[in-house]
Formats: C-alpha cells, sequence, structure tokens
C-alpha cells in the first residue's frame, strides 16, 4: 500500500469519529470541522513510521489537544471539565425513538462529569483501550480504569433495573 | 449481598473487558468459582457495558464535509513527498543533515587549528563592529561546503517556500552555530542594500554578512567589503524574502515557542511538544526574534525545555509552517543547545 493509500485509509476511517469526537467536545459544527481538518494536517505532515503502531491514540490525542486549543482561544483557561461535553447539533437522543432502555442509558451518561463521559466514549465508542485512553487524555491506565469503574456505577444506579434486563456480553477474560 | 468495595468492582470490570493483568485475573477466576455474589456483580457490570455499547454504538458517525476531504486531498497531492514514510526524510532534511556533518568537521578543524595556531580563523560578527576580516579569509572548506551548485540554477530548480536558501556557518572557540535559512513564500519588498547583500552571499556562496549570531545581525548595516560589492553587483534591488534562521549548536533543531508566539496556541508546534509521549532527553531552545532593517523589536523568549524525540517532528514542522502571523520582515533566530545543569 502507498503511503497516499495508507493516509487516504485512516481519513476515511477515522474522519467522522474523530469529527464525532470533536463535535462531543466542542459543541460546535464548523469548530469541529476546523479542529478535525487540522488534526489530519498533521498526520499528512508526520512520518509514517513515527505514528504507525499508535495511530488511533494519536489521532485521538492530537484532536483532543486542538479541540482544547480552541476553546481556550474562546475562553482562556477552560478545560474539558468545564467545556459543554454534549453535541447541539443532532440529539443522539432523538435518533434513539422506541428504545427506552438505550435513550435511559445515554441520559445517565450524559449527566456524568464531563471528563468521565469522554472516557466512557473513548471506551465503548470508540474502543480504545485503557492504555490508548490514557495516552489520548494523560491519565495512567489504572486511573482510567478506575474513573470508568465509578462511571458506570453510577449509570447503573441511574438506571435501576434497565441494565438487568439487558443480557450482558460476555467478558473477555 | 455482601457489599462489594470500589475496588472489587473496577477489578471485575477491568475482567470484563479484558483489561486485567494475569495476577488479577487468576485470582479474581478463583474467587468467582465460589463466590456467588461477585459473580452477580460481574453479570451486572457485563449487562451495564453491553448496553452502554449499544447505546453509544447507536449515536451516528458523521461523514467529513466534501471540501474538507478535497482540501485534504489536495494537500496530500501537492506535497507527496511529505505523506508519511513515502521518503522518510524530506529532502530539505537530508540537506540540512550534510550541512550538520559538514559543520562539525569544520568545527573540529577549526578548533583544532586554534588550539594549534592562535586565534580562529573566523569569528563571529558583531552586528555593531563588522569585521572585515571575518569575510576575508572564508576557511576553504567552507566555501567548498557552499559552492556545491550555482545559486543562480538552485534558484531556479526549487520554488520558494520549500529550499533552505544558503548555509552560514559561524563560529569561535566555545559557540559554533549553523544557520539554515531558509526562503518562506511571501516575499518583502526590500530596499536595495539587503537585497543586494542576499543575492552576493547567495552569488558567491561565501557565508559573507549573513555570518552574524543573531537575526538583528541580519539587518545590521552591511560590512566596507560588503558595500564595495553591492557597487559592483550586477542583480538590481529585489523583493527580499523573509526568513527563518536556525542557528544550531551541531544539531539542526528549530524551536517552537517562538514560532507559537507568532501563530497563537494553534501552532502546530504545540503539539509538537505534547504528542510526545515520554522525553528521553531535553535541550534548551533560545529565541531572537528581529524585525525590521534596524531593529525596533527584539525579543529573547526565555529557554525552554523540548524533548528531543520529538526533533524530527518539529524540525519537518518547521519547514512546512507558513509564518502567516509573523511581521513583515521578521527574522528568528533559533537556538538549540544541549541543556545546561
Amino acid at each position: 500500500m502507498t503511503a497516499l493509500h495508507w493516509a487516504n485509509k485512516w481519513i476515511q476511517e477515522y474522519g467522522g469519529r474523530l469529527l464525532r469526537y470533536a463535535k462531543k467536545l466542542l459543541g460546535n459544527e464548523e469548530l469541529a470541522q476546523e479542529v478535525v481538518q487540522d488534526t489530519f494536517l498533521r498526520f499528512l505532515k508526520m512520518k509514517r513510521e513515527d505514528i504507525e503502531d499508535k495511530l488511533p491514540e494519536w489521532l485521538f490525542h492530537v484532536c483532543r489537544n486542538r479541540a482544547i486549543d480552541v476553546m481556550r482561544r474562546k475562553k482562556p483557561g477552560v478545560s474539558i471539565e468545564d467545556a459543554e461535553l454534549k453535541d447541539t447539533s443532532s440529539s443522539a437522543l432523538e435518533l434513539l425513538e422506541g428504545n427506552e432502555r438505550v435513550r435511559k442509558m445515554l441520559g445517565e451518561i450524559n449527566k456524568l462529569p464531563k471528563a468521565h463521559q469522554e472516557i466512557i466514549r473513548l471506551k465503548f465508542q470508540e474502543g480504545l483501550s485503557y492504555e490508548q485512553i490514557a495516552k489520548v487524555t494523560g491519565l495512567s491506565s489504572s486511573n482510567v480504569g478506575f474513573i470508568l469503574s465509578t462511571s458506570l456505577k453510577k449509570v447503573r444506579e441511574g438506571l435501576g433495573g434497565y441494565a438487568d434486563e439487558k443480557g450482558g456480553r460476555g467478558g473477555k477474560n | 449481598m455482601a457489599k462489594i468495595d470500589e475496588i472489587r468492582q473496577a477489578q471485575l470490570l477491568n475482567y470484563a473487558l479484558g483489561e486485567s493483568t494475569p495476577a488479577e485475573r487468576a485470582e479474581l477466576e478463583r474467587l468467582l468459582k465460589t463466590d456467588a455474589a461477585l459473580l452477580a456483580e460481574l453479570e451486572e457490570i457485563r449487562a451495564t457495558i453491553g448496553l452502554a455499547e449499544e447505546a453509544l454504538l447507536r449515536e451516528p458517525i458523521p461523514k467529513l464535509p466534501p471540501r474538507m476531504l478535497e482540501h485534504l486531498r489536495s494537500e496530500m497531492q501537492r506535497r507527496p513527498e511529505r505523506a508519511p514514510g513515502l521518503f522518510g526524510f524530506s529532502a530539505n532534511r537530508y540537506v540540512a543533515l550534510a550541512a550538520a556533518a559538514v559543520l562539525v568537521i569544520v568545527v573540529g578543524v577549526v578548533f583544532r587549528n586554534s588550539l594549534t595556531e592562535g586565534p580562529a580563523p573566523f569569528k563571529v560578527a558583531r552586528e555593531t563592529q563588522p569585521e572585515p576580516q571575518i569575510e576575508s579569509a572564508p576557511p576553504a572548506g567552507l566555501l567548498d561546503a557552499d559552492a556545491g551548485a550555482a545559486p543562480e540554477s538552485k534558484e531556479d530548480a526549487m520554488p520558494i517556500g520549500q529550499k533552505i536558501e544558503a548555509f552560514i556557518i559561524a563560529g569561535s572557540q566555545n559557540d559554533f552555530t549553523l544557520t539554515v535559512a531558509q526562503e518562506l513564500t511571501k516575499g518583502v519588498p526590500a530596499p536595495a542594500a539587503p537585497g543586494a547583500e542576499l543575492a552576493k552571499d547567495t552569488a558567491q556562496g561565501v557565508p559573507k554578512a549573513a555570518m552574524k549570531k543573531s537575526a538583528r545581525s541580519d539587518n545590521a548595516p552591511a560590512a566596507p567589503e560588503e558595500n564595495a560589492a553591492e557597487g559592483a553587483g550586477a542583480e538590481a534591488p529585489r523583493a527580499r524574502p523573509a526568513r527563518i534562521a536556525m542557528m544550531a549548536t551541531a544539531i539542526t533543531i528549530p524551536s517552537t515557542d517562538s514560532l507559537l508566539a507568532l501563530r497563537g496556541s494553534e501552532s502546530a508546534m504545540a503539539d509538537c511538544l505534547r504528542d510526545g509521549f515520554e522525553a528521553d532527553a531535553l535541550l534548551t531552545v533560545r529565541v531572537t526574534i528581529g524585525v525590521g532593517e534596524t531593529p525596533s523589536k527584539v525579543e529573547t523568549v526565555s529557554a525552554n525545555k523540548m524533548p528531543l524525540r520529538d526533533r524530527a517532528c518539529i524540525a519537518e514542522t518547521v519547514e512546512n509552517t507558513k509564518f502567516t502571523g509573523a511581521p513583515e520582515g521578521a527574522s528568528f533566530t533559533l537556538t538549540i543547545k544541549p541543556l545546561e545543569n
């Protein structure tokens, strides 16, 4: 695969996912697009061998830093925790008509602190490992695991018996 | 049902997600065989994970807007040599590395000579007191290193904004520097003297007036010999490009924060630093920014620490960065040296 094909493949595969992530961070479609474009421009300047083995977390990490830059430009001193971690352009809840359990789950997730929501999304939406999330966010892997655990516990408490109605997936171990 | 503490819950989550260590996994599996409460908790955690995934994966993945895709495609086409891994190193980087190697050799020869024969054969030019002898006797190696190609043909061959304009070596017994001046895309009109000065430097392949220690000296009054050369110079005054001068000791690594200051917090340079997950070694970076023919503003940005492992990224980014925030006529001097203890 040529370098151009390789780069194009990653843009196709991760472009939308980064845009979704950036929109959650920024709550603004246009700013999110700007951030994602900057991320890929950076990507195109990198040497393949420098990033190939860590590309997903590298992309999310650069995207996150860009988003923070944008947030600070708008409001100096702002952090992820302060930011509006929501997608204002389209309500995901509206897309889930007829599925009360899923709707309630998203509602509970959206009640969590912003930084915890981000970790939950990186894990369950983007499928990153603890280590990858740690590299994206700058937290330690163990901290990522603990935040996930406490966040899911809160979600479970908020859901009541909803989660139990759904058969869980099998453990990986 | 016995209450399960947070640590055990975190361990169960790690287990359910395949993130347990082998020791944790073994211990949990042993406990799960006998502890029904623990097993029930694990099932609840799994159910929550399943529902969270179901909910979050239903959120649609947006598409990149066509104009962004078009922009990215054109960027890939415009600079195919910058595509990841296509060549590994850019042409500029090869040239810079070659220049650095030449520098090391020249420095070694000069330093050895200075120890055995007295004063160094060339010195760093003083901006306030240009020393004619600086121009008079550049080392032969220096001339050779710079005279690899005719300057006119070099200019024809490489578009402005992509080429390294000249290599300028200056030094003393304790301070050797390599300056790589790179022309930018947007040239700025300049008076006759600096334009001719630049033309002369390039035409002769000799580090004449450009043998300066800082950006200020780029704009310093020309030495007498330079003025004489200007009088005889065949080239008319021309637009002088804004220049970036990267001065490094033995290594060619541009800085970050000066450029960051110029371009704001969105500078790609910032991410170069942030993206280094670990720092194996540190460098100090000192940045001097000079503006105007007679510099009205000279800033020295305080020394910063820079992870050594990011140098390739930083160098490449500087090569590709368009300094749209730079004032007209600005020149930059980036001095990098190993971190002082």
